[in-house]
């Protein structure tokens, strides 16, 4: 590994505690690890271990209440409100468990609303192609399935070209057949496009296909190990 | 309810706070709107019938025209009906305050009805005192103690002219400005007065009042009320023939027998007179002859001085001629005196050349005798010459007489040689020897003639010189003998001076004498003038006693003249007053047989000032309550239903779980019609308790501007709006609760449970056009289709921000159509300044004395004559009362009455073929030009008329018609005795006092001034800003509470989406204009709906706020309506304004969360 991709991201020492006065909620109690670039990572805990809080907080969407987090090279957790909009403007890119598309725009214009504010944008068509949605480019997401509608979600994401590419159970609205699709071409992504991509789930057994498996539990990493050796997404089953 | 669901019903009104507030506050502001402005109408009549009621205003009262007696008060309290009579006086007097005169109208005080509210001092208790009206207090500064002082006493029924002001006070007979009307002055009432009932002289009372028995218990402007008093008023004049005739047969009598008095008296004083005037009469003619036999002395006494004055005037005129003979004499002395001395002088110059003249002659002689002496010796020498020369010649001839004998010697010698010889050479021999000899002879011959030639010279010469002489002498002869005859000259003159010398002398004696007779002359004279002053100063002291005696003569004459004219007077006084008695007499014998029969006048409140103007505003207010609130209402009834509607379907799930429970139908909507009730109910508490109270206090208030004796404001709770108003709110909300409850509750739990079918993104008509479509951004985009999508919420929130535009058009637009009336009435349309009404009785000559004075009145600008009239209009079964105006000149009628169509400002000219008629009267008989219609006068039959146009018009009804029309339709030509007329504008500000000028003609009955009415207006606008007020304060609560609740419900509804934008980095502000643009085409789309709603709306306000006799301006001008556009897009921006911050808090968090 080559200096600089090593380290892409590294959390240090990361809490975050809800609630002021007597009632306090560690949500994440010291949280350390670091991920290189182009990795496909993916976080596991049961619910309610902090998976979600560590995905807010390298999102941009919230703030740790100590620690640093640092992504390719600054520390986010510093950031003022603003720097953190411009941060997930320009270097995140996100997918939702339930695709969370604009209504009342089409598959295309869904990815080109994102397009429209960051710098250095792919063009929306082609990555709606690359995601295979070449024929459902003007579907409002009502017309679409869930997959589908995933799909154009992660198209939104793609085309942003995003620094880190932020996954909150993907599969979890989907069904086994069309999960494993969406994760076969979050995989591609990763190795074709050499993204750095954290998929946040609950099902153990997608651990697997990752080439680093970070394991959370009771608002702490529990256990941090690389896969010499990912397995395609098709030979795994669950 | 089971514990459970009562729980989560709390929790869901605390969970949902801001829906619940917002179904709660806009049915607080549809019921307070609605049943406040309904309330406030009955709050007016409430607040007035409470003033009324506190004062006893009367209910009717009878004025009669011969006054009315113990005996009618008595009579009119038996009726049935009536529970109190109080007669009272009253008279109307012309008082002077500084430089204007003003109308009072004095009344007496009365114990129990119209009492006055006393704002300052006391009632009066005694003649003399008088209460004023507290108006007038303020307006002319008087103090309580000042006297008022009037200028007449009112047709002497008032004891004295002068009033101390005791108190002030304000009367419920007039609640406003107005005070009545009066025949005084400028015609117009300006204060009221009260006095005791003994500062009245009169033996009959002029009105009674009336109190209607249980009137006080009803409401006043109410038709019950109205009933009663109409009642009454029949019972009154059942009565009133008796009454009347009862009064007829007392007058009569009492009539009678003063007449019979005054007759007696009549002839006692004739006679009394007649005896009197004998007596001076007579007493007159001595004294007549006593001045005669004066006079006739003075003229004697004036004769002889004047006599007198003749003779010195004589006198005067011979000594001023002797005068001025004494002085030419005098002068004739003096001239003589110098003119001799001049002779005397020229004497002695003659005598000095006379001297002269002697010396000169006597010098003449002596050279004349030297010349003599001279001559003498000349002849002497001459004489001696002349007698050598006499020897000379005679020695000559000696020496020739012996030549002559020598010669003759030789010649015989030579002759007796020569005798006979004859040969010639001895002849020649002999002569050369004889020649010699003859020569000597010849030479010897020569000189003798030498001497004698020179002797002849000498002697020529003495000849000459003798000649000389003898010239010379006779020259001294000459010049001796002019000598002798100047000396004999010279003795001549000295004669002659001699002479002269004597004369002068002889003057001189002449001259003593005549100065010694001037002397005595004058001495004659001086004399003379003594006499003639002496006669002067006689006369003048005899002239001086004729004065004296003329002076008393005159007096004497003047004092007869005077007693003669007094006697003459005092006949024509005791004839005139003879004759006045007889002619009163005589009047009182015609007044009495032509003595109408007393007729009474019987008015109730009706006729009160502003009575009747309150109860219609008060109508007006009611008429606004019908439809205004109405809007409110809707916009509440359509809010609620949007929301709740909202509600059931978020809860959708939860429906499905409770449903799949087994919970009843009943339970589950339960919930969300108890939340709607409950909401509803403290809403409508809340507006009710509000609104029943602000909103009349409020209008009541206001309308104090204009009815400023009105202390009371009334305002209980209405129960009959307050039931009405929540029960529409309420089943508004619960039939909107109910609809989208039992939709939702008719499907299967299963369907219930899984997520709504998201509603799907709609491709929009706009898309079908690429041009249009293509350059919108993505937001843009969505926007539109959002719009498209939710429909109702479009609707509504269109419909919510287009009623607060129509408000607020509404407010401003009913003040542009009242503000401009009053311009356009009396500005553009009504063009004089005031109308005087001719008394109807003045005699013809009074009439034409009273536009002669229009004519030279300074101040008026112009006039003209006009018939006019109020006429009943008729189009078949409507009727309605208008004032007709015929002018006497139809093209001056031009420059007052402007006849035009109030869209195309055409003007209309009148026409003999039809008459022109106002558009407010137009509408209400529903006709047009080309239409017919009746016109009646009093009980005269109806006459047919054809419209020929329809003109622009707001206040009264008015009929305009040509003079030759007038005749054909009514067969008579109109008089035209009242008269238009335009004040100058340096008399603008005087136009009462012009006024007053004009009402001092006979033939002037009162005037009415458009400035009066004009401030009117004025007072109405003022009120009027008031409602504006309110409605915009209505409108900005209105669009607040639509647009915020709508936008609550749209940020709810797309919270997901909101933080989906979040979440991939649109910032903050990105995120409210995604909102925002839907809100700012939502506000331009209801501004443009409230465009047309306001002008809608506005009209029919107006048009149900207009009285019969009102018109209110239809136009609503552009600033309004950009002024509401402003206000409204405000209003939005304020909300959206909010909503930002709302947005802001958004949670990021909530993308994650699954869809519910």
């Amino acid at each position: 590994m080559v200096d600089g991709t090593k380290d892409f991201v590294k959390l240090e020492g990361i809490t975050k505690i809800y609630g002021k006065g007597e009632v306090q909620i560690k949500a994440v109690d010291g949280i350390d690890f670091s991920i290189d670039k182009g990795e496909f990572v993916v976080i596991v805990g049961p619910s309610g271990a902090g998976k979600t809080t560590v995905l807010n907080i390298l999102g941009g969407m919230d703030t740790a209440t100590s620690g640093s987090a640092w992504v390719d090279g600054k520390d986010i957790a510093r950031f003022s409100q603003k720097q953190l909009t411009a941060y997930r403007r320009e270097d995140i890119g996100f997918v939702f468990q339930f695709y969370n598309l604009v209504p009342n725009l089409t598959a295309l214009e869904n990815v080109e609303l994102a397009l429209q504010i960051c710098k250095n944008p792919l063009d929306a068509e082609t990555v709606l192609r690359d995601v295979g949605l070449s024929d459902r480019l003007g579907n409002f997401p009502a017309q679409l399935s869930g997959g589908e509608q995933q799909r154009v979600s992660i198209a939104r994401a793609l085309a942003k070209n995003p620094k880190l590419l932020l996954c909150d159970e993907p599969t979890g609205a989907l069904d086994y057949q069309t999960g494993k699709a969406i994760l076969k071409l979050l995989q591609d992504m990763c190795r074709k496009r050499g993204m750095t991509v954290i998929v946040i789930t609950h099902n153990s057994a997608l651990t697997p296909m990752a080439d680093r498996v970070i394991k959370i539990k009771n608002g702490k990493v529990s256990s941090m190990h690389m896969n010499e050796q990912p397995m395609p997404v098709e030979e795994i089953e669950w | 309810m089971k514990k459970a669901l009562r729980k989560d019903f709390l929790m869901e009104i605390r969970k949902s706070f801001t829906r619940f507030i917002s179904i709660f506050f806009i049915v607080a502001l549809g019921v307070a709107f609605y049943a406040g402005i309904q309330a406030s109408a009955p709050d007016m009549r409430y607040s007035a019938d409470a003033y009324y009621d506190r004062y006893r205003l009367m209910d009717l009262k009878v004025v009669s025209t011969m006054g009315l007696t113990d005996a009618d008060v008595e009579a009119i309290e038996a009726l049935e009906g009536v529970s109190l009579a109080e007669p009272a006086y009253f008279t109307d007097v012309l008082c002077s305050e500084e430089e204007v005169q003003t109308v009072l109208h004095v009344e007496s005080l009365t114990d129990s009805l119209n009492t006055l509210e006393v704002s300052e001092g006391r009632l009066p208790k005694k003649k003399g005192e008088c209460i004023i009206d507290e108006d007038y207090m303020k307006e002319h500064n008087h103090q309580i103690g000042d006297t008022l002082v009037w200028k007449e006493d009112g047709d002497g029924m008032l004891r004295t002219k002068k009033f101390e002001i005791v108190g002030a006070a304000s009367s419920p007979m007039y609640i406003s400005f107005d005070r009545g009307n009066s025949t005084l002055g400028s015609g117009e009432v300006d204060a009221f007065v009260y006095v005791t009932e003994e500062s009245f002289a009169c033996d009959v009372y002029t009105e009674i009042y009336v109190e209607a028995e249980d009137a006080r218990e009803m409401e006043s402007y109410s038709d019950e009320y109205d009933h009663l008093v109409a009642k009454i008023e029949e019972r009154l004049e059942g009565i009133q023939d008796v009454q009347c005739q009862l009064r007829y047969d007392e007058v009569i009598e009492e009539a009678n027998e003063k007449i019979a008095d005054a007759e007696k008296e009549l002839a006692d004083g004739k006679q009394e007179a007649e005896e009197e005037l004998a007596d001076a009469r007579k007493k007159l003619e001595e004294a007549e002859k006593e001045l005669e036999d004066g006079q006739q002395e003075y003229e004697d006494g004036k004769q002889q001085l004047a006599d007198a004055r003749q003779e010195v005037e004589d006198g005067k005129q011979q000594l001023s001629d002797g005068k001025a003979e004494y002085e030419d004499g005098l002068a004739q002395l003096n001239s003589a005196r110098e003119e001799l001395n001049a002779q005397q002088a020229k004497l002695d110059a003659s005598q000095q050349e006379l001297n002269d003249g002697q010396t000169q002659l006597n010098d003449g002689i002596l050279q004349l005798n030297a010349k003599q002496s001279e001559l003498d010796s000349s002849v002497r020498q001459l004489e001696e010459a002349q007698q050598e020369i006499d020897s000379g010649r005679a020695q000559l001839d000696e020496k020739q007489e012996e030549l002559n004998q020598q010669s003759a010697a030789l010649q015989q010698q030579i002759n007796e040689a020569l005798n006979g010889v004859t040969d010639e050479n001895m002849i020649a021999a002999i002569e050369a020897q004889f020649a010699p000899y003859q020569q000597q002879i010849d030479a010897g011959q020569l000189e003798i003639e030498k001497n004698k030639q020179k002797l002849d010279d000498s002697q020529e010469e003495i000849n000459a010189n003798q000649a000389k002489l003898n010239e010379g002498q006779e020259e001294i002869n000459r010049a001796r003998q002019e000598l002798d005859q100047k000396q004999q000259e010279l003795n001549d003159a000295q004669a002659q001076i001699d002479n002269g010398q004597a004369q002068i002398n002889r003057g001189w004696s002449e001259i003593l004498s005549s100065q010694m007779t001037l002397n005595d002359a004058a001495r004659e004279i001086a004399e003379n003038e003594k006499k003639i002053e002496d006669a002067e100063d006689e006369i003048r002291e005899n002239e001086e006693k004729l004065k004296t005696a003329a002076k008393d003569l005159k007096k004497g004459r003047k004092e007869l003249k005077d007693g003669w004219k007094e006697y003459e007077d005092g006949k024509a006084d005791a004839e005139e007053e003879i004759a006045d008695g007889e002619r009163k007499l005589a009047d009182a014998r015609q007044e009495l047989e032509d003595l109408k029969d007393p007729e009474w006048m019987i008015s109730t409140r009706d006729d009160l000032p502003e009575y009747t103007g309150y109860g219609e505003n008060a109508q007006r207010i009611h008429n606004i309550g019908k439809v205004f609130p109405v809007l409110f209402f809707l916009v509440a009834a359509l809010i609620s239903l949007t929301t709740m509607t909202r509600m059931v379907e978020e809860q959708r799930t939860q429906i499905g779980t409770m449903k799949a429970l087994g919970y009843s139908k009943s339970s589950i909507a339960g919930k969300y019609i108890l939340y709607a009730a409950f909401a509803t109910v403290g809403g409508s508490i809340l507006g009710i308790l509000v609104g029943e109270k602000l909103i009349p206090y409020i209008i009541v208030v206001a309308y104090k501007i204009l009815y400023i004796h009105m202390p009371d404001v009334v305002i209980p709770y209405e129960t009959k709006y307050a039931l009405l108003a929540s029960g529409a709110a309420l089943f508004c909300t619960m039939a909107a609760t109910m609809t989208s409850c039992f939709r939702e509750l008719l499907d299967t739990p299963a369907a219930l449970m899984r997520p709504p079918a998201p509603k799907a993104g709609k491709r929009v008509l706009l898309e079908r056009i690429p041009f249009l479509w293509k350059p919108l951004s993505f937001t843009w985009k969505s926007t539109i289709r959002n719009l498209v999508r939710y429909k109702k919420r479009f609707l509504m929130t269109v419909f919510g921000i287009g009623g607060c535009m129509a408000l607020l058009i509404v407010g401003f637009g009913i003040r542009d159509s009242i503000m401009d009336i009053g311009n356009l009435q009396y500005g553009s349309i009504q063009r004089y300044d005031g109308l005087v009404l001719a008394d109807e009785d003045a005699s013809g000559s009074e009439k034409k004395q009273l536009k002669e004075s229009m004519e030279q009145l300074e101040g008026v600008q112009a006039y003209t004559p006009v018939y006019f009239h109020k006429m009943e209009v008729k189009s078949g079964e409507k009727k309605q009362d208008a004032y007709l105006y015929v002018p006497e000149d139809t093209e001056a009628f031009r420059d007052f009455v402007t006849l035009r169509d109030r869209i195309t400002q055409e003007t209309f000219v009148m026409e003999d073929d039809g008459v022109i008629i106002t558009e407010k009267i137009a509408s209400l008989l529903e006709v047009q030009a080309g239409d017919e219609i009746v016109l009646k006068e009093g009980d005269e039959r109806g006459r047919k008329v054809t419209i020929a146009a329809v003109c622009e018009n707001y206040m009264h009804h008015y009929i305009y018609m040509t003079p030759k029309l007038y005749q054909e339709c009514f067969g008579v030509q109109p008089e035209y005795q009242d008269i238009l007329f335009t004040i100058t504008d340096e008399y603008k500000a005087q136009e009462q006092e012009v006024g007053e000028e004009i009402l001092q003609n006979e033939a002037a009955l009162s005037i009415s001034y458009t400035s009066a009415i004009r401030a009117q207006l004025d007072d109405m606008l003022k009120t009027l800003d008031m409602v504006i007020l309110v409605l915009i304060v209505s409108a900005g609560l209105l669009a607040f509470v639509v647009l915020y609740n709508l936008n609550n419900i749209s940020i709810t509804e797309r919270r997901r989406e909101l933080a989906t934008l979040k979440v991939l980095g649109f910032y903050d502000t990105e995120v409210s204009a995604y909102v925002f643009r839907e809100n700012v085409l939502l506000t331009i789309f209801g501004v443009i709906l409230g465009l047309g709603l306001g002008t809608v709306l506005h009209r029919f306000i107006i048009v149900t706020v207009e009285t019969d006799i009102l018109m209110f301006g239809r136009v609503i001008t552009i600033f309004s309506y950009c002024i509401s556009a402003v206000f409204t897009a405000g209003f939005s921006a304020f909300v959206n304004g909010l909503m930002h911050f709302k947005l802001k808090k958004i949670d990021m968090v909530e993308s994650l969360k699954s869809v519910e």
